[in-house]
C-alpha cells in the first residue's frame, strides 16, 4: 500500500546485473556448462501446505499457488553452470503470464531470473462468426491446458538458448516463488543443454526421402499459439487465400500480432509419408522498413538443427515467397508419418547487442549529465565557459567511447538488417552525428546538454526513441507450403488487369452494400457505440449470444464513428435508442435542451447506479435527474521512477506540501514534477483545473447555481497553489509529452491518466519493472488527505424520442452488470491481446479484471476519490475562466484576485444568459424556479452511495 | 398586350433559359435557399435538438451590447487580418502573376502550379505541417533554428502565446492565398494583346513600370476586380485557421479568434445556433460591404 511506502525512500528492485553481464564474467572464469543432470523429486519440494494431487491419468502434480516459494536444497557434484526444465500445466483462469523468481543459493543472480514468464498454449474457436454483414469476427481465444516441458529461458526473449545459472560445488539451495498465475508442477531438474545439431548431421540422421507430397496450409488456421493476442487479420489482395471480393475475410494471420518477443505460433498437419520436406511461407514483412525480421522453426516441438533458427525474413511492401535455405539450396525438414507440428517463433536474438548497447549508453548519459549538473547547477549561461575537465577528467574519454559504442552499433545494425534507410538506421547515424561533435569539445557540454540528454531531439532520446523499433518484428502470413519447389508456386502478384478489374468491381458494388443502407427493424434495440470496430464487433456478439438467447430482446449496435452525428441525427429524428461510449461532458448538454431520457425514472435505476462510483454522477445530473450512466473511468495516478527517485533518495510525497518540498531536490538534478496543468494545450480543462479546487474544499458555484464563486476561500487557495507551482516553484510550463519526458527519467515524477499507465505498460519496455503508481498527492484536511480527481471518460445514454425505453435500460443495465464487463473485458484481451485494456466504470467489474493486482488495489483506493465538477447551464464559461485565470496569472503576471474579479464576471454572465435561455430566471434577474445543485448528500438521499 | 409580349419573349429565349437551368437549380439548392434559412434562424433561439422558436432580434441586440468577445476580440481580429492579408495576399498574386508571365512556358507552368498548390491542400495538412515548424518545444523547427543560433534561450510557445499566434495566422494564410484569382490573374496577364506595348513603346514608354501601370493593369480589370472579390471572400472565411494551429477554439486568450471562429464556437459547442446564424449573417454583411468597396475601385463603370 502507498501509505507504507510514504516517507521512506522507494526499495530498489532492478539492483541486479544483467545475464548479459553475467555470461561475460563467466567466460572470463572460464566456466563452462557441466553435462549432469539432477532430478529433483516433488515430494522433497518443501512449501507452504500444499499437497500434491493426482490428475485425471493418474499422474503426481504439486499444485503451487501465487505468492507461495518451494525451496529444495541438493548436492552437487561440479561447480559450474546448469539449466533448469521443469514439466508444468498451467491452472492459470486469466491472461496473466505464469510468473515466478528463482534464488539460487538466497540469492537472484541475475535480472532476468526475478522475472521468470513460464509460456501457457492457447487455441481460438473454429468455426467463423459473421457479423449482420457477413464479414467474419476475430474468434475468442482460449488456454489449452496440456503439460508443457520448458527449459527456463530469459522472458524478454533475447537469448536464444535456455538461461544457464550458476551452481557450487557441494549443497545448493534453490527457491522458487510463484508471482503471478498458478500451475501443476510434474517435473524438475537441473540439467544441460544438449548442443544442436548440425543440417549435416540433421541430414543423415534419416533416410533420404523426398516425397512429391504437397501440404498447404493457410496462415490463420493455427492449431495452437502462444499468446492470445496473435490473432487472423484480413488483407484484400487479389492473390490472397481464401479471397472475398467485398466482406471481411479472415485470411492471413495478422503480422501487427505477431511480432513480440517469444511469441510462437503452431501449425498441425498430417502427413502421409515419412520424409524431407523443403517448407515455403508466403509471408507480408511490410511493418519494418528497410530491417530484416527473424523467425526460429521448430518441428514436434523441437528445434531440428542450428541453421533452423535466426531464419531472416526482409523487407518488402508486396508479399514474398520465403524458403529457408542454406546456399542457396532450400533447408530440407522430415516429417513423421502422421501428423505433425510445426512451429515458428520470434527471433529477438539480433537485437541483443543493440538493447544492451543503447541500455548502457542511458545509463551512462544520464549518469554524466547528473555528474555535469552537480558541477554546474541546473541553470545554464551561455555565456560562461567551463573548464569541466579539472573535475571530471575522464569526460572527453567517456563521451568518445560513447561515441563509439554508437558507432559500433551501426556496424551491428548493418551486419544484421541492411544499410538502406531505416528509422531505426536514422536515428542511430543522427546520433552518432550529434555525439562526435559533443564529443569533441567536452567542456562545451553544459551548454549542449540539450542536446545530449535533456531536449525532446537529443542524443539520449535518439536512442530511447529506437527501442520501441527494435522490440517490433511483425510478420503476417497467409499460406504454407510444405514439400513443394518455388517455381510451382502460385504467382505471389495478381497481373495488373485482374487487380484492376477487382478494383472496378469493388468500387461499384460498394454503391449496394448493406453496410451504408441498413434499415430499421422496430422491434430491434437501436444502439451506436463510439468506438472502435474491434469493440463493437465483439459487443454485439455478446449480446447476441448472452443476452439475446436469455431475454429473446434483439440488439443491433452500430459504429457511430463522430458523436456529433448524434446531434444531427436527434435533429432529423433519426436518433437510435441508446448511445454508448460518448464523452461524459455531453449527457448534461443534450439533457438541458430534452434530448435524453431521465435514468431516475426506472424503478431500479438506483441498484445499477451503486455499480458505479457516485463522485462520477455529478456531472451527469441536472435538475433532480440522472441522464446518463458511467461506462468506463479515467483516472489520475502519481507515475514515478523507482530508480531515479532511489538514486536520488526522494521520498514520494503524499500532500502538495510534501511535493514542495521534495522540488529543490529533483530540480538540482535538472529534473522535476509533472502535473496535468503543464500540458501543452493553452486551454486547461477541468481536468487540470478543477481537481486542486476539490481536494481544498472549494466551490465552482453559489448554492442557487447562478453565479460562480471563484472568490470562495478555499477556491483561492487552491488557485494560488496551482499558479505558485509555476510562479515560484518552478514547475515545467509546458511539457509536450509527459510520457516521454517520464521514460527519459527527466520527468521522474509526475500526474498522468490511464492511457499512461497502458502505454507505459506495453510500450515502455526499456523501463519496464523501473516504474511504479501511487494515489495522486493531495490536500490534508484534519489527518486525513482528499486526494480527488476528475475520473469523467464515456458514459451511456437512453434518448427521450426512443419507443423502446424500457428495453433500452434493461440492455444498459445488462451492459453494465459486474459479470458482463467482466466477460466483455476478459474477451477483449483474449481477442485481441494484453493492450486491449478495458478501464470499466463498474466497481466491483474492475476489481475482477486480470490485472496487475497491486496496481489494481492501488487504482481502485484512488478511485474512491473521483470526483467530477457539477454542470450547470454555461458551465463551459466556467472551465474557460479557470482556464483564463491561471494563463493570465501564469503568463501574464496578472493579479490573482484581479482575475478573479474579471473573470467571475465573464463567467456569470454566460450562466444568466443560459438560465434565461433555459427559463431558470427571468430577463430581470427573478428567479422563475430554482435551479438543483447536485451534490454527493443529494446522490446518496436517492441511495447512490 | 405588354404580358404576352413578354411571354413571347421569354418563349424565344427559353433556349437559353434551359442552359441556366442546372446551374441555377443548384445555386438555388446550395447558395440562396441556405442563405435564406440562415438569415431566418438568426431571428430564432435553435439549439440544434429543439424545434426553433422566434425570438426577433434579441440575437442581433446580443451581438451588439453584450457579447464582449466579439467586440473587444472577434471583430479587432478580424479587420486586422482582413486588412492584412486581403491587400497584400493580393498585391503578391498580382505580382507573381505578371513576374511569372515574364517566363518562358514550361518553366511558367511549373511554378505557376507550384505556386498555387498550397491553396489546394486542405487546411488540416496545411496546419499539420506549419504545426510541426511552429512546435512551442525545442524540437519545433523555428524555436530549435533560433535555439541553435543562441536567439532565444528558451523555446517560444508560438502557438499557444497570445502575442504571436495572430501574426502566425496571417503568415500562414498567405502562404496559401494565391488561389483562384491569382490563376485568374495571371491568364489576365498572358491574355493582353502584345501589339499594345509595342504601340506604348513607339509612343515613347521607357520602363516596365509604366507598361504596368498604363497597360497591364487597365487592360486586366475584370481580373483585378474578380482576384480581389475572391481574396476578401477567401480571408473573411479563413477563420478556421487560427483553431487549426492552436489547436482549441476559442483560440488563447481569443488571440486568434476570428468570426468564422465564434461562429462555430456558438454554433457547435455552445448548441446556439440562432445566434451562430445571426454572427453568420454579420460576416455575408461584412463580406458584402468589401465587395462593394472592391466593385468601386476595379469595377467597369458599366458592367457591374
Amino acid at each position: 500500500m502507498p501509505q507504507s511506502i510514504s516517507g521512506e525512500t522507494i526499495e530498489s528492485l532492478f539492483d541486479y546485473p544483467s545475464y548479459y553481464s553475467k555470461s561475460l564474467e563467466w567466460d572470463a572464469l572460464g566456466l563452462d556448462p557441466i553435462n549432469k543432470t539432477y532430478p529433483i523429486s516433488l515430494e522433497t519440494l518443501t512449501s507452504l501446505g500444499n499437497d500434491l494431487k493426482n490428475d485425471s491419468e493418474g499422474r503426481v502434480f504439486l499444485h503451487v499457488e501465487a505468492g507461495q516459494t518451494l525451496s529444495h536444497s541438493l548436492f552437487i557434484e561440479d561447480e559450474g553452470l546448469y539449466i533448469l526444465e521443469l514439466s508444468y500445466q498451467s491452472l492459470t483462469q486469466s491472461i496473466k503470464p505464469i510468473k515466478l523468481s528463482i534464488m539460487i543459493n538466497d540469492e537472484i543472480q541475475y535480472e532476468e531470473l526475478s522475472r521468470v514468464e513460464l509460456p501457457t498454449l492457447w487455441s481460438q474457436h473454429r468455426e467463423v462468426t459473421l457479423d449482420r454483414f457477413g464479414n467474419e469476427i476475430v474468434p475468442a481465444s482460449f488456454q489449452v491446458y496440456e503439460t508443457i516441458t520448458y527449459q527456463v529461458s530469459d522472458s524478454v526473449g533475447l537469448h536464444p538458448m535456455p538461461l544457464r545459472m550458476y551452481l557450487n560445488e557441494g549443497i545448493n539451495t534453490l527457491s522458487f516463488n510463484l508471482i503471478d498465475g498458478s500451475l501443476g508442477l510434474y517435473d524438475l531438474e537441473i540439467t544441460y543443454q544438449e548442443d544442436l545439431l548440425t543440417y549435416q548431421d540433421y541430414l543423415s540422421n534419416h533416410d533420404m526421402i523426398k516425397p512429391d507430397d504437397m501440404i498447404a496450409i493457410q496462415g490463420e488456421d493455427l492449431y495452437l499459439k502462444s499468446d492470445p493476442s496473435i490473432r487472423s487479420g484480413n488483407n484484400r489482395d487479389a492473390k490472397v487465400t481464401p479471397f472475398a471480393l467485398m466482406q471481411t475475410k479472415l485470411n492471413i494471420l495478422d503480422g501487427m500480432t505477431f511480432s513480440k518477443q517469444n511469441q510462437a505460433i503452431f501449425y498441425q498437419f498430417d502427413v502421409s509419408q515419412a520424409g524431407f520436406y523443403p517448407i515455403t511461407f508466403k509471408v507480408l514483412q511490410n511493418g519494418m522498413v528497410n530491417s530484416k525480421v527473424y523467425r526460429n522453426i521448430s518441428i514436434n516441438g523441437q528445434i531440428p538443427f542450428k541453421e533452423a533458427m535466426h531464419i531472416p525474413i526482409k523487407y518488402s511492401r508486396d508479399f514474398q515467397y520465403i524458403t529457408p535455405s542454406l546456399d542457396n539450396e532450400p533447408l530440407l525438414f522430415y516429417f513423421k508419418e502422421g501428423l505433425n507440428v510445426l512451429g515458428i517463433h520470434v527471433d529477438m536474438s539480433n537485437t541483443l547487442m543493440l538493447q544492451e548497447g543503447i541500455k548502457l549508453l542511458m545509463k551512462q548519459m544520464n549518469q554524466t549529465t547528473l555528474d555535469i549538473q552537480k558541477i554546474t547547477g541546473n541553470q545554464v549561461d551561455n555565456d560562461r565557459d567551463w573548464d569541466l575537465e579539472t573535475y571530471l577528467p575522464n569526460l572527453g574519454d567517456d563521451l568518445m567511447s560513447m561515441r563509439n559504442l554508437i558507432a559500433s552499433l551501426i556496424d551491428v545494425w548493418i551486419s544484421y538488417h541492411s544499410d538502406k534507410s531505416s528509422p531505426v538506421l536514422t536515428s542511430l547515424r543522427l546520433s552518432l552525428q550529434r555525439m562526435t561533435v559533443l564529443a569533441n569539445e567536452p567542456n562545451d557540454l553544459p551548454k549542449k546538454i540539450l542536446e545530449f540528454s535533456i531536449g525532446s531531439g537529443s542524443v539520449l532520446a535518439l536512442l530511447g526513441n529506437i527501442l520501441p523499433f527494435i522490440n517490433e518484428a511483425p510478420l503476417g502470413i497467409d499460406i504454407l507450403y510444405i514439400g513443394s519447389d518455388i517455381d510451382d508456386l502460385p504467382a505471389l502478384k495478381g497481373s495488373f488487369f485482374l487487380r484492376l478489374w477487382i478494383g472496378i468491381q469493388r468500387f461499384f458494388l460498394s454503391f449496394f452494400t448493406e453496410q451504408y443502407d441498413d434499415a430499421k427493424d422496430p422491434e430491434t434495440l437501436e444502439v451506436w457505440v463510439n468506438r472502435g470496430r474491434a469493440y463493437v464487433d465483439l459487443m454485439q456478439q455478446m449480446a447476441d449470444s448472452l443476452y439475446t438467447t436469455e431475454t429473446n430482446k434483439k440488439v443491433r449496435i452500430s459504429l457511430m464513428p463522430d458523436e456529433n452525428k448524434l446531434i444531427l441525427a436527434n435533429a432529423a429524428g433519426a436518433q437510435p435508442d441508446v448511445a454508448m461510449g460518448i464523452a461524459a461532458w455531453r449527457p448534461f448538454e443534450f439533457a438541458v435542451r430534452n434530448a435524453l431520457y431521465d435514468l431516475r425514472q426506472f424503478d431500479d435505476f438506483t441498484d445499477v447506479a451503486n455499480r458505479f462510483a457516485p463522485g462520477s454522477f455529478l456531472s451527469l445530473t441536472y435538475d433532480n435527474g440522472i441522464y446518463a450512466m458511467p461506462e468506463t473511468q479515467n483516472f489520475q495516478l502519481l507515475f514515478y521512477r523507482k530508480d531515479v527517485l532511489n538514486a536520488l533518495n526522494i521520498p514520494l510525497p503524499n500532500t502538495w506540501e510534501e511535493v514542495k518540498e521534495i522540488l529543490p531536490e529533483l530540480q538540482r538534478f535538472g529534473m522535476n514534477f509533472y502535473i496535468p496543468l503543464a500540458n501543452n494545450s493553452s486551454f486547461k480543462s477541468f481536468d487540470t483545473t478543477f481537481p486542486f479546487i476539490a481536494q481544498f474544499g472549494g466551490e465552482l458555484y453559489q448554492d442557487d447555481g447562478l453565479s460562480v464563486s471563484f472568490d470562495h476561500p478555499n477556491t483561492i487557495e487552491a488557485l494560488d497553489l496551482m499558479t505558485d507551482f509555476f510562479k515560484i516553484y518552478a514547475l515545467p510550463v509546458e511539457v509536450g509529452s509527459f510520457y516521454q519526458r517520464f521514460r527519459y527519467g527527466n520527468l521522474p515524477i509526475g500526474i498522468g491518466d490511464f492511457s499512461m499507465y497502458v502505454q507505459l505498460l506495453h510500450a515502455a519496455p526499456e523501463i519496464a519493472g523501473l516504474w511504479d503508481i501511487a494515489l495522486i498527492p493531495g490536500i490534508e484536511h484534519n489527518g486525513t488527505i482528499n486526494r480527488s480527481f476528475v475520473g469523467a471518460s464515456t458514459v451511456n445514454v437512453i434518448f427521450t424520442a426512443s419507443n423502446k425505453k424500457d428495453d433500452a435500460f434493461d440492455f444498459l443495465n445488462w451492459w453494465s452488470k459486474t459479470e458482463t464487463q467482466i466477460t466483455y473485458a476478459e474477451r477483449l484481451l483474449t481477442s485481441f491481446g494484453s493492450a486491449f485494456l478495458w478501464n470499466t466504470a463498474n466497481r466491483e467489474a474492475f476489481l475482477g479484471m486480470s490485472f496487475d493486482s497491486t496496481h489494481q488495489q492501488i487504482i481502485y483506493e484512488q478511485w474512491s476519490f473521483v470526483l467530477d465538477p457539477i454542470k450547470v447551464p454555461g458551465s463551459y464559461m466556467v472551465e474557460r475562466s479557470l482556464s483564463n485565470i491561471f494563463n493570465e496569472v501564469v503568463y501574464d503576471g496578472v493579479l490573482l484576485r484581479t482575475s478573479i474579479e474579471d473573470q467571475s464576471l465573464t463567467a456569470n454572465r454566460e450562466i444568466i444568459r443560459k438560465m434565461i435561455e433555459f427559463g431558470y430566471i427571468n430577463s430581470q434577474g427573478a428567479v422563475l424556479r430554482p435551479f438543483n445543485m447536485p451534490t454527493l448528500e443529494l446522490l446518496a438521499s436517492w441511495g447512490i452511495s | 398586350m405588354k404580358i404576352k409580349k413578354h411571354a413571347h419573349q421569354i418563349l424565344e429565349s427559353n433556349t437559353a433559359y434551359l442552359f441556366t437551368f442546372p446551374y441555377f437549380i443548384s445555386f438555388l439548392i446550395f447558395i440562396t435557399i441556405p442563405v435564406v434559412i440562415g438569415m431566418l434562424l438568426s431571428l430564432t433561439y435553435f439549439n440544434l435538438l429543439e424545434a426553433p422558436k422566434f425570438i426577433g432580434l434579441n440575437n442581433y441586440v446580443y451581438l451588439f451590447t453584450a457579447d464582449d468577445a466579439f467586440m473587444q476580440d472577434v471583430i479587432p481580429n478580424t479587420l486586422q487580418f482582413v486588412v492584412l492579408v486581403g491587400p497584400i495576399g493580393y498585391f503578391l498574386g498580382f505580382l507573381l502573376a505578371w513576374l511569372l508571365a515574364q517566363l518562358p512556358q514550361k518553366l511558367r507552368t511549373i511554378l505557376a502550379l507550384v505556386i498555387y498548390s498550397p491553396s489546394m491542400t486542405a487546411g488540416i495538412t496545411m496546419a499539420v505541417m506549419w504545426r510541426i515548424i511552429f512546435s512551442g518545444d525545442d524540437s519545433g523547427y523555428l524555436n530549435a533554428f533560433l535555439l541553435n543560433l543562441n536567439i532565444i534561450s528558451q523555446p517560444i510557445q508560438w502557438l499557444q502565446n497570445p502575442d504571436y499566434l495572430l501574426v502566425i495566422m496571417i503568415v500562414v494564410t498567405l502562404w496559401s492565398s494565391m488561389g483562384i484569382g491569382f490563376l485568374a490573374m495571371l491568364a489576365g496577364v498572358l491574355n493582353i494583346n502584345q501589339e499594345l506595348y509595342e504601340a506604348a513603346y513607339v509612343d515613347g514608354m521607357k520602363t516596365k513600370f509604366q507598361e504596368i501601370f498604363y497597360i497591364t493593369i487597365p487592360s486586366m480589370k475584370p481580373q483585378m476586380l474578380f482576384g480581389a472579390v475572391m481574396s476578401l471572400v477567401a480571408t473573411f472565411n479563413a477563420g478556421a485557421i487560427g483553431a487549426q494551429l492552436s489547436g482549441q477554439n476559442p483560440t488563447p486568450q481569443n488571440a486568434g479568434q476570428l468570426i468564422v471562429t465564434h461562429l462555430e464556437d456558438y454554433g457547435f459547442i455552445r448548441y446556439d445556433m440562432g445566434y451562430a446564424a445571426a454572427i453568420a449573417v454579420m460576416l455575408l454583411l461584412l463580406v458584402y460591404i468589401f465587395s462593394r468597396v472592391a466593385f468601386k475601385l476595379f469595377g467597369d463603370q458599366d458592367g457591374k
